[in-house]
């Protein structure tokens, strides 16, 4: 595809490593460790310049690389890393519809006010606490723009189950952004 | 529209996911059903935390170093390895090494020369001010904006076809090296902006000297733009 390897530097300056921070910023909200989230964009890197070859030039380098990374994560530090506290998904995947019901009576929805309000501790938390499923897709998605079919690809994954978690996802954080609130006193 | 429905195409709906059409029917059930509304607003409210009120936490510059330094930046270590292979393995026949090395010596100052000759001399005509400085310090650094796909493919025939893909702002600075941006705000205001091609600009900011990337602090628009 490349001349020659000046060319094929060129083009991976121009078009990989533009997004080293973004890759960062979502690895760390992979791994909630900033040794592991450095490694894995490393790694992500190494692998990336290794087979830029199958990079196809047009299309979106950024949904490229985080394809790269998330098998990365998948396949080396999803295990290192599961937090705790975070929930399972396996657990709470069959009942998160019943949470919309619940949280929906009059008097306990957020108002769009105590949404403005929320500080961005709690989201971090609140995102932290998600099963992982759910949480990379709403990464994908809220926190860096890729399209339904750009998540599809990345997460290997058809776009219906992108939908459902991406809905089911913010039905959890929705819950316990209500949670907190009420905690603090709203 | 029913409610079950509606409930079901409102995260694609929050996402800008559905047609035009569909997107208009939903907009006029939710003007009528309070539940669905809700239920919207749950989604959307969830949907801007995460995008608004998440602070974006930048790579160490060490970091972007280590990956410059074995990705783009590797030709040079590579060499170096290589020779030192070649001087171990040839230990046992010195006067044979010795000449192997001279060779070399001097195939490799040829290729110097060679990646020098075809460096254009002072394309723009800006002088640069970049001086030696390693990975990661801040520097200023003056030059012309271009199109860089158009720059390589006018300057060395690079394949690059901004027709369909989009013309991409880099910073050509006088002596031919071209600079790219890493993705910042200030960087969409510098180089996402079309109208800025062909005008000099000096930034200040980070200097990745390996991978030629800048993360711009400040930049000034020069006087005398084209």
């Amino acid at each position: 595809m490349w001349e020659s390897s000046e060319e094929k530097k060129e083009a991976f300056k121009v078009e990989a490593l533009a997004h080293i921070d973004t890759l960062y910023n979502a690895a760390l909200k992979f791994t909630y460790n900033r040794d592991d989230a450095s490694d894995l964009v490393q790694e992500t890197y190494f692998k990336a310049y290794k087979f830029f070859g199958n990079f196809e030039p047009g299309t979106s380098c950024k949904a490229w690389l985080f394809k790269i990374l998330k098998n990365t994560f998948i396949n080396k530090y999803r295990r290192k890393v599961r937090q705790p506290e975070q929930v399972d998904f396996d657990a709470v995947e069959p009942y998160v519809d019943l949470i919309r019901d619940k949280t929906l009576d009059p008097g306990e929805s957020l108002d769009e006010d105590i949404f403005k309000s929320h500080m961005s501790d709690d989201v971090k938390t609140a995102l932290a606490r998600l099963p992982e499923e759910f949480r990379m897709v709403l990464v994908l998605s809220d926190i860096e723009g890729f399209s339904y079919k750009e998540i599809s690809d990345i997460m290997d994954c058809p776009i219906g189950t992108v939908r459902s978690r991406l809905s089911r996802g913010r039905k959890l954080m929705y819950k316990y952004l209500l949670k907190y609130a009420k905690a603090e006193g709203y | 529209m029913k409610c079950s429905v509606v409930k079901d195409l409102l995260t694609a709906y929050v996402d800008s996911e559905l047609s035009d059409e569909s997107q208009a029917q939903i907009d006029t059930h939710l003007e009528e059903c309070d539940s669905c509304r809700k239920e919207m607003q749950a989604q959307m409210g969830v949907h801007r935390l995460l995008s608004e009120k998440l602070e974006r936490v930048k790579a160490d510059p060490e970091l972007k170093q280590q990956i410059i330094k074995k990705t783009v930046g590797q030709s040079k270590a590579k060499q170096f390895w290589f020779v030192r292979k070649l001087q171990f393995e040839l230990r046992p026949v010195t006067g044979f090494a010795i000449a192997a090395l001279l060779v070399i010596t001097f195939l490799t100052k040829d290729m110097i020369l060679d990646r020098q000759s075809i460096i254009p001399v002072n394309p723009t005509g800006i002088s640069t001010q970049i001086p030696v400085v390693s990975d990661g310090m801040e520097a200023s650094i003056t030059g012309k904006l271009v199109c860089v796909g158009c720059y390589l493919k006018n300057k060395y025939g690079a394949h690059h076809d901004c027709k369909l893909h989009g013309h991409k702002l880099g910073l050509v600075t006088s002596d031919g090296n071209i600079w790219s941006f890493t993705d910042t705000k200030l960087a969409d205001l510098v180089c996402g902006d079309m109208e800025m091609e062909g005008k000099t600009i000096k930034l200040d900011g980070n200097v990745f000297y390996t991978a030629h990337f800048i993360d711009i602090k400040n930049y000034t628009v020069m006087e005398g733009n084209e």
